[in-house]
């Protein structure tokens, strides 16, 4: 008999699965422009045969594997519920706390890479490539913050840890930091050059040489590692499969920034041969070729914007205006392909379409920054204006509200947080909340902040 | 030989659909323009639905249809299409032989191959200076740019705002205006042009200006913090 109840337990809870999976992929297809109508309706069938079978994939998460305010994550995103939108500065607060909590669950030995609500909720090891690059957004939010003298701490702490962890040649390692793996056989080049923005910010800020001389042997172990042409072929992270990587063009941007600080030409000389590369990888349409992860897929927004970033970045720097150029074609691109969907898709394929039903939040956020950069260069009001959408975009998928401090104020690898399946699942970090998504809607807020204060709106 | 001119539109609010319909078509007999006739979208099921649970609309809604009854009193025939890009629709206004088409508003982009039915081509409305404006909210833009809002009348083309420009007019600023007054005044004159252009184009005097896609930019739907400073910029135009 109790095996009955169970049996009747467990369909009842596949059919509540099927109608509400069923639900999302319809809302979802309404985020993309279209709208609910009796299409629906005769596909539903269909549907309902696709999701059972999903149903009965491991791979597939069940909500029951979620409890108390991971379940109900899990159920906003699935209905599309978003949180509510308030002042800018209280979800900037929101997010820097939120990486402060992740520093100092490692004891400031660096920042976890995230928080995972998956095996019931367990924070992730710390990621020295991330670490790196949210040390300049901590120094910016010191000089906002009430609390600033705490936060130049945690950023000078940050430091050092990244000067512990270096590995004696200058290189930085990839992915995650382990204590146990000492050895020398994982150095990353594109880590290496997100170490050098924090090394050098540190050194601006402090003054403190040690800094210095950690971006210095940095930078020196990257120019050795770069081949002729600009490109960077030995010595990066192992887990991507494209071999052609276009997104280093951020690394090339790190070496401007240690040139400026150091004036020495070798680094100059070794950005602009990466850059000078990146150029060629670009189409017409501004779409640069390479500039992904992994081979016959196509780049994540957040990969196209490290490529943008990188050229925009080091082209303020040089003062170069082809770097420039080349940079705000990408960036109009993309934001005219955002504007007339009104949804901003994960991935684009070569003619910036994409029928993706999900976001990545990291590279919505890398866009903010990069449309609010290009706004100050230009004045072209059309960037900021989709800026501050997708900032709202942004806000309305952070919760304020949340008790657990894990994931109160934290932005997710993908919204809808599971990413979108279509036979398989695709996302982009799934079921996370990562340091560096937070990173970048920091940086977001904080020039939404400095760009409305300059037109007069409070 | 008797040109053939329809009017056309895609309102999605039957209410703003009709009145707007009838006004246009009024104007258009008070300026001794004759119509061929007047295509429209059958609306979509859940705007009907919406219109049926809303009492207050649907009466306003009833009351329409008996207002628009009169007016087709003139002969003048009312068509209407699922919508204006599958192949039946296309194949329906084809059978009517346009000359001319007006396009009266909506809120759906045009198909190359509906626009290359009419064998003069598709006049059209847009609430912003051409070239320089194009696309969306450019009454707000343009506020926010300290200028006067305008509209400009032009041959639709397959492009956002890009075909040929018939007319440009300012709209001039007065004290008390807000942008929704502005707005009701562009899309009075708006009407006035589209009637005016049709004129012309009866009497072969039609002035097509050719612009190219560099001229201008294309603009989206203003963010509410933008849309401070244009309604803070149109007080100072004051």
């Amino acid at each position: 008999m109790q095996r009955i109840f169970q049996r009747i337990n467990n369909t009842v809870w596949k059919i509540f699965f099927v109608v509400l999976e069923i639900t999302i992929e319809k809302f979802g297809a309404r985020r993309r422009g279209t709208y609910f109508h009796g299409r629906v309706f005769r596909s539903v069938l269909a549907d309902a045969k696709r999701h059972l079978k999903m149903m009965s994939d491991p791979a597939v998460p069940r909500l029951k594997l979620f409890t108390g305010e991971f379940r109900s994550v899990y159920l906003k995103d699935l209905f599309d519920v978003t949180y509510p939108i308030k002042e800018t500065i209280e979800h900037l607060r929101g997010v820097m706390e939120w990486l402060r909590f992740a520093c100092k669950v490692w004891c400031d030995e660096g920042c976890a890479a995230g928080y995972t609500i998956l095996q019931g909720g367990k924070w992730l090891s710390p990621y020295p490539e991330t670490t790196g690059y949210i040390i300049p957004t901590i120094w910016d939010w010191a000089k906002i913050a009430d609390d600033g003298q705490d936060w130049k701490e945690l950023a000078r702490k940050l430091s050092l840890w990244e000067v512990e962890i270096q590995f004696p040649s200058g290189a930085v390692r990839q992915y995650y930091y382990d204590k146990t793996a000492k050895d020398e056989s994982s150095p990353a080049v594109f880590n290496t050059g997100m170490v050098i923005f924090g090394l050098v910010r540190a050194y601006k800020e402090t003054g403190e040489k040690v800094f210095y001389d950690a971006a210095v042997r940095a930078g020196d172990w990257l120019v050795n590692m770069q081949d002729d042409d600009g490109v960077w072929r030995r010595g990066d992270s192992t887990m991507p499969t494209n071999p052609l990587r276009t997104y280093h063009t951020r690394v090339a941007w790190s070496l401007a920034e240690l040139w400026r600080e150091s004036d020495d030409e070798k680094y100059k000389e070794a950005a602009r041969r990466n850059l000078n590369w990146a150029l060629t990888r670009q189409r017409e349409n501004g779409f640069f070729d390479g500039a992904k992860f992994h081979i016959d897929e196509n780049p994540l927004t957040h990969t196209i914007a490290y490529t943008i970033e990188g050229l925009l970045g080091a082209g303020f720097i040089f003062g170069e205006e082809r770097y420039i150029e080349a940079a705000e074609m990408a960036a109009e691109s993309a934001m005219l392909a955002y504007e007339r969907m009104r949804f901003f898709p994960a991935t684009f394929d070569e003619n910036w379409h994409s029928d993706d039903g999900y976001s990545c939040l990291t590279g919505c956020a890398q866009f903010s920054v990069i449309w609010q950069k290009i706004y100050q260069q230009n004045a072209d009001a059309r960037f900021l204006n989709a800026a501050l959408k997708i900032n709202d975009f942004l806000k309305s998928t952070q919760w304020l509200d949340a008790q657990k401090p894990e994931i109160r104020g934290a932005v997710k690898g993908s919204h809808p947080i599971y990413g979108q399946y279509r036979g398989k699942y695709t996302d982009y970090s799934k079921f996370n909340y990562v340091n560096w998504a937070a990173k970048f809607f920091a940086d977001a807020l904080m020039l939404e902040i400095q760009n409305l204060e300059r037109l007069g709106v409070k | 030989m008797k040109m053939r001119i329809f009017v056309f539109g895609s309102f999605m609010q039957p209410s703003a659909h009709l009145v707007r319909l009838n006004s246009f078509v009024r104007r258009f007999q008070d300026n001794n323009v004759q119509l061929t006739g007047v295509i429209t979208r059958t609306l979509p099921l859940k705007n009907r639905v919406g219109t049926y649970f809303n009492p207050r609309r649907t009466l306003r809604l009833m009351y329409r249809t008996v207002h628009k009854k009169k007016t087709q009193n003139d002969d003048l025939p009312v068509y209407f299409v699922k919508d204006f890009s599958s192949k039946e629709s296309i194949e329906k206004i084809r059978s009517f032989k346009p000359d001319l088409m007006v396009f009266i508003g909506g809120r759906e982009i045009l198909k190359p191959h509906l626009l290359e039915i009419p064998t003069i081509g598709t006049l059209g409305g847009h609430f912003g200076k051409l070239p320089e404006m194009r696309g969306m909210n450019v009454t707000e833009w343009a506020l926010f740019h300290s200028k006067n809002p305008a509209v400009s009348i032009q041959f639709i083309d397959a492009g956002v705002d890009t075909g040929d420009i018939v007319f440009v007019r300012q709209i001039p600023i007065e004290r008390d205006d807000t942008i929704k007054s502005l707005r009701e005044k562009s899309n009075l004159l708006c009407q006035q042009l589209l009637v005016d252009a049709t004129k012309l184009v009866l009497e072969g005097k039609c002035p097509r200006q050719h612009q190219k896609p560099e001229e201008g930019k294309q603009y989206f739907t203003m963010h509410h913090r933008l849309i401070e400073i244009a309604q803070r910029n149109l007080s100072k135009m004051q």
